[in-house]
């Protein structure tokens, strides 16, 4: 009875986007931990007691802006995230001067 | 279309400017790499393509003059963003990059003679009484002398009004409209249907560097200056003394706080409103499809902006985030 229907995965992605994007603070708090986050790509089988100490923080602070629900991100999307997030490397053409097409 | 008119430039070039002018894009900070064509530089078919979209209200024309008035309009931008990128010293003023600009400005001067040949010596009656000839050497003159008003104003840290921000960037757009309205020449349009016209594009370049000036406010911020600063520190400057926050604030938290973001937003979507409804009575319905679908979304932004000021950057940096981890 208490099986949920429905089950959205990205539930916890979109509470997280929805934050970001209403609190400057939250923004700028997740920015700065992806960029404290360093690790290379072959080495993330070993990852750093630093770079788990960062990632854990990131989980916890996400944890605390959706209200507890965020299983937490992997080391793989860490440097996923970091790639799009702050150095602004993406697998597409996209011109700085492109209008945004999202928000 | 875009691209084929911008290769027919480049086979007209020496073979010393091929090769810069392929960059060009690149060259100027409008694409990442060489390889990105004219027509994926920009989320829009007007800033390039204006006069293709207008022609839509003119049925008779022949496609071969409203080709012509597409490639006047597309050198016309390229060559001002050219001028803006060097004046502003984003980008350094090359021997080729110079000639290929310089070139740029001939074929789109002989590209707007030939549109305004085909309406041959017609008097259209009213044209002349506020509505001048098409002419790139007026719209050059006036929006040189906006860029250099802007730089004025961002260089100094001067606070300023909004109604003067919207005259300058009016004054930077003049290049927007010589080749739609030497269309509208050709296929005989009264000087009121034409003043129209005029407005109508008026209204689309200005709300699209209203958003451009939102969005990449802090950017241009730290290149040397940006609009919403100077808004943000008048509005800041016109609250009662006891009023004013009596510690620092940051740049971010002064633009967030004086609404300027929000107030730029609002006025783009006034004037996408005011393009579609324009566009609407001309006939220019593709035209006016697009300008409805970004009033909706301006001012939608716009209110967001207000709720949650830095929305809309926030937004902006983490669009391509977004797209990837919520296909």
């Amino acid at each position: 009875m208490n099986t949920p229907l429905y089950f959205d995965p990205h539930a916890e992605i979109r509470a997280l986007y929805v934050s970001l994007l209403t609190h400057q603070e939250h923004f700028d708090e997740f920015k700065q931990l992806l960029a404290a986050y360093e690790v290379e790509p072959e080495l993330l089988d070993h990852e750093p007691d630093a770079a788990v100490a960062v990632r854990r923080k990131l989980n916890d602070r996400i944890r605390s802006w959706v209200a507890g629900e965020f299983a937490g991100l992997s080391a793989r999307q860490m440097i996923q995230w970091r790639t799009i997030v702050v150095e602004e490397r993406l697998n597409v053409s996209l011109s700085p001067w492109k209008e945004s097409n999202l928000y | 279309m875009i691209d084929d008119l911008y290769a027919s430039f480049v086979a007209t070039l020496p073979e010393a400017l091929i090769a810069p002018a392929l960059g060009l894009a690149s060259t100027l900070g409008l694409a990442p790499s060489r390889a990105v064509p004219w027509s994926e530089v920009f989320s829009n078919e007007i800033t390039l393509g204006a006069p293709r979209l207008v022609a839509e209200a003119m049925p008779d024309l022949a496609p071969d003059v409203v080709r012509r008035a597409t490639l006047a309009h597309l050198l016309a931008v390229i060559e001002a963003f050219g001028t803006d990128r060097i004046e502003d010293g984003q980008t350094a003023e090359t021997p080729a990059l110079a000639a290929v600009l310089a070139h740029a400005r001939a074929a789109r001067d002989a590209a707007l003679a030939a549109v305004l040949q085909s309406a041959g010596d017609a008097r259209v009656e009213g044209w002349g009484a506020g509505l001048s000839e098409p002419s790139y050497a007026r719209a050059e003159r006036e929006a040189l002398a906006a860029i250099r008003a802007e730089q004025a104003v961002l260089r100094t840290g001067d606070v300023i009004a909004f109604d003067r921000y919207l005259d300058i960037s009016h004054g930077k757009q003049r290049v927007g409209l010589p080749a739609s309205l030497a269309l509208a020449r050709v296929a005989g349009w009264d000087a009121r249907r034409a003043r129209c016209l005029a407005r109508l594009l008026d209204a689309v370049w200005v709300a699209l560097q209203l958003h451009d000036d939102v969005i990449d406010w802090e950017d241009d911020f730290q290149r040397g200056g940006a609009w919403a600063p100077a808004l943000a520190a008048y509005a800041s400057s016109r609250i009662a003394a006891g009023d004013r926050p009596t510690m620092p604030l940051s740049v971010q938290k002064l633009v967030h706080q004086s609404g300027a973001l929000a107030r730029m937003l609002a006025g783009s979507a006034r004037r996408f409103k005011a393009a579609r409804r324009r566009a609407e009575a001309l006939g220019a319905h593709r035209l006016a499809a697009w300008a409805r679908e970004r009033e909706e979304t301006t001012r939608d932004l716009a209110r967001r902006e207000a709720e949650s000021p830095g929305f809309a950057n926030r937004s902006h940096a983490l669009s391509h985030w977004v797209q990837t981890v919520l296909p």
